[in-house]
């Protein structure tokens, strides 16, 4: 059935039959939005794959030799055979194939980290919303004191703590992130818990943990959607920074942070690579997620008709 | 052109300095009695100059404090507060005090306050290596107002250089003083050529002129101490004027450096040996264990473990690859030229077949597991060589961890803090001997860790020979330089074929600075801004 979208009870009638439809029709609108989902999706599927893609597990002490270190781009390995297609570091690690499982690190602890953030902390910001009084006060004074530290500071703090490793970068992220989902859920939850359908419910008397779960979450998502996908992206540059100033991820196994940190002892003495096309791809990877998010609120956006 | 490269190089690399760093504007090129700006890669733990013995604070205790005996960039003696020493016999020395030398409080020094320091440096609280080792077997007797009278236990051929190790402090200031009165400022008052004037740690020590110094004057009335543990961001500074002089350039920046007009580099092999440490001590320890994660007996008691780990471990690949020219393969405790270098001892090649048969005849034909520790900011390129000694003993089937770490959180760790047990089970340190020669690496870490007597004071894995041991104070006691040298050039052929610890290199320091400065390089790997002077 074709659809006049100058038309708007056509196209109401037509978001309420077909969400989801409707929803990526006015995604794909913006060229901005699209590019950024492609790049997103190559980098993830690069990411996933990254075994098959990649000539060399760059974790796997047993394929680096130090003999091959410090090859520019185009280089053969001697041992090997294959081309080190954006040279090696000073391991004898293949760039190409460190970027790979560096961006797997990478992605994997920035949607952890941000998924388990946006579970706990929408979790907490709704029971504020929706209970007031003094475990709304308790919460949001816990979010205040959180988001008043600088991120990278606390971040800091508690790896020095609980030391290196990526699973503890992930328990850090989720620590200094979760505050920003409560404070954005607890703002939509506030104005939604006060329209006539949560009165309703009330007023039927559903239980307050289903008038939640099933009536003020659902409405709440959009906005932390969107918080989620500007969160992704800023987790990954956190697990880069920590990772640069040396308490993130061991050595032994780089994420993209790590990367750019070990290729920068060499920025000034012409071994440009080594650098330079891990922070491409983190560049990239950030641009791609940005450019996401921002089309997502723009369509989630409840207001964009008005 | 090359100005404005420099410009935009130094410009790239603020981008990647830690935030600290960017608040303080560039200063211009050093000038005669202007402010001098030093480049560290390791920060002085602290201004306490009997807290910790390592470089760094050597570095800037030197500036503040001096010492009885000094010694020049050649590791030579050379007068400092006592102005001439003589042996009288066998174990007595006597020191004669400089007339006219003051602390900067404007108190005169005294022979009371030399035997105050040697007191209190063999005891501060919390120290990480403290100076028994070169104080435990002495008296200190004032004989008259300018004779300090020195009796050591058994004849000590050595007694200068190791009073050299020891910065002479105030005792007046120094009796009620705690380290971290000296980290204020508030007791760190010492003889030396500058001043305390400011330290806030992880930023910045800066030091002014003494005036009243009682010997030559140097050329910079201010000196400032950075500490830039990243390579590339020291690099950076200099090359964009931040600061004047850098010390451990990165082997990778050297070539390019080179090439620069307004830089010059200084060079100068160091007198000391980066290695690996074996856990010998306990009968389990905590970072070796059988593939699966169980417990297994230490394996490094094993001396066919020890010996395939040294064979398999390419040193020369390591001086070559890693370190690029700035390290000299290590097959013994010191480098040629030093006192006790045994010239028999060569340096074995590396031999993957054979470590891995050695490995199998001790009982672990598919290896184990093993966490390697090591310090990320101490040594030149210190992660990169851990990563390549795992990547060796990957090859003979040990399944390794790398945990690099600030090195103030892993010197703590490895010796185990106050009286504790060393924490690691194969860990990546380096030694230097102060007195220049080989006995202190001797006695300090081949001979037998003992607290009484402060011998094996760095032997933080605990190995113990009492072969070795007889042999170490046999020659401890002699003075005939002849026969004390044939003594220890024994025991090092005997510690190096027991593979007490594996040895990697020796480093070649390399210091950057601006082409107007004149610099003629140390040995003892030490940055001193008396060692600096502008051009004219």
């Amino acid at each position: 059935m074709p659809v006049d979208l100058a038309d708007p009870f056509a196209r109401e009638a037509e978001e309420t039959a077909r969400p989801l439809r409707s929803f990526l029709r006015s995604y794909f609108q913006s060229p901005g939005g699209t590019f950024g989902l492609i790049l997103l999706v190559l980098i993830v599927l690069s990411a996933v794959f990254a075994p098959l893609l990649s000539f060399q597990n760059p974790y796997d002490l047993l394929q680096l030799d130090i003999m091959d270190g410090q090859l520019p781009p185009g280089e053969v390995s001697a041992a090997y055979g294959f081309p080190y297609l954006l040279g090696t570091d000073d391991q004898g690690r293949d760039m190409y194939s460190a970027i790979l499982y560096g961006l797997r690190i990478s992605l994997g602890v920035g949607i952890i980290s941000a998924t388990t953030a946006a579970v706990i902390g929408a979790t907490l910001g709704l029971i504020a919303a929706y209970r007031g009084g003094r475990v709304e006060s308790v919460i949001m004074r816990l979010v205040d004191f959180q988001l008043s530290f600088p991120t990278i500071l606390i971040a800091l703090m508690i790896l020095a703590i609980l030391g290196k490793g990526v699973a503890n970068v992930i328990l850090a992220l989720v620590l200094v992130e979760w505050a920003t989902f409560a404070r954005t859920a607890r703002g939509v939850g506030l104005v939604e818990s006060r329209k006539e359908y949560i009165e309703a419910s009330r007023v039927l008397g559903v239980p307050a943990w289903r008038i939640m779960l099933r009536h003020l979450l659902p409405n709440c998502i959009p906005p932390l959607i969107v918080i989620a996908t500007v969160q992704v992206a800023r987790a990954i540059s956190l697990e880069a920074t920590l990772s640069f100033l040396g308490v993130g991820v061991p050595i032994t196994e780089p994420s993209l942070g790590l990367l750019i940190s070990n290729g920068y002892q060499y920025m000034f003495s012409g071994m440009y690579w080594m650098s330079v096309f891990p922070g491409l791809s983190l560049l990239v990877t950030i641009v791609a997620i940005n450019l996401v998010g921002d089309r997502l609120r723009d369509v989630l956006n409840p207001r964009k008709d008005t | 052109m090359n100005l404005e490269r420099r410009h935009v190089l130094g410009g790239l690399g603020t981008l990647f300095l830690p935030t600290g760093l960017l608040s303080i504007a560039p200063a211009f090129a050093a000038e005669r009695d202007g402010t001098l700006t030093i480049g560290m890669s390791t920060e002085s733990s602290s201004m306490d100059p009997h807290w910790h013995i390592q470089t760094a604070n050597s570095s800037v205790s030197q500036h503040i404090f001096d010492r009885i005996v000094h010694m020049d960039e050649n590791q030579l003696e050379v007068p400092g507060l006592a102005e001439s020493w003589r042996n009288v016999d066998g174990n007595v020395w006597e020191f004669t005090l400089r007339e006219g030398a003051t602390f900067h409080n404007g108190d005169p020094v005294t022979v009371e306050d030399l035997i105050f320091s040697y007191a209190r440096a063999s005891d501060v609280p919390g120290a990480i290596f403290n100076l028994r080792a070169y104080l435990g077997d002495k008296t200190f007797e004032k004989a008259d107002d300018r004779t300090l009278r020195v009796i050591t236990e058994f004849a000590n051929p050595i007694v200068p250089r190791e009073l050299a190790t020891t910065a002479i402090i105030s005792k007046k200031v120094g009796e009620t003083a705690l380290p971290e009165d000296y980290n204020s400022g508030k007791a760190c008052i010492g003889s030396g050529p500058y001043k305390f004037s400011q330290y806030i740690p992880g930023q910045v020590i800066e030091v002014e002129r003494n005036d009243a110094y009682w010997g030559d004057k140097p050329d910079w009335s201010r000196v400032v101490f950075r500490p830039i543990p990243t390579g590339g961001s020291r690099v950076a500074a200099l090359r964009s004027g931040d600061v004047s002089v850098i010390d451990s350039v990165p082997p990778s920046d050297v070539e390019g450096l080179e090439k620069d007009a307004g830089i010059t580099l200084g060079r100068g092999t160091a007198n000391r040996m980066i290695f690996l440490s074996f856990d010998h001590g306990r009968d389990v320890s905590p970072y070796a264990t059988a593939k699966d994660g169980s417990e297994i007996p230490n394996p490094f008691k094993n001396q066919l473990v020890r010996d395939a780990f040294d064979l398999a471990i390419d040193k020369k690949a390591i001086a070559e690859r890693i370190l690029s020219g700035n390290g000299a393969p290590a097959e013994q405790l010191v480098p040629a030229g030093i006192f006790g270098n045994n010239p028999d001892i060569e340096l074995r090649d590396a031999d993957t077949a054979r470590a891995k048969e050695m490995l199998a005849e001790a009982g672990y034909p598919d290896g184990f597991k093993l966490t390697m520790h090591g310090p990320n900011d101490r040594f030149i390129r210190d992660t990169a060589v851990l990563q390549a000694a795992a990547q060796m003993l990957a090859r003979i089937g040990i399944a390794v961890d790398v945990d690099a770490m600030p090195a103030n959180i892993f010197y703590k760790r490895a010796s185990g803090g106050d009286g504790g047990v060393p924490e690691f089970t194969f860990f990546l340190v380096g030694y230097g001997a102060a007195t220049g020669e080989v006995s202190g690496i001797l006695r300090n870490l081949i001979h037998t860790y003992d607290d009484v007597t402060g011998l094996g004071s760095n032997n933080r894995g605990r190995y113990s020979n009492p072969e070795i041991d007889r042999l170490i104070e046999e020659g401890m006691a002699t003075v005939d330089d002849a026969r004390r040298e044939e003594i220890y050039q024994q025991a090092c052929a005997m510690a190096v074929a027991d593979v007490a610890v594996i040895p990697l290199y020796y480093p070649i320091s390399v210091w950057g600075m601006e082409s107007s400065i004149q610099f003629a390089g140390r040995s003892d790997e030490r940055t001193l801004a008396m060692d600096f002077h502008p051009a004219g």
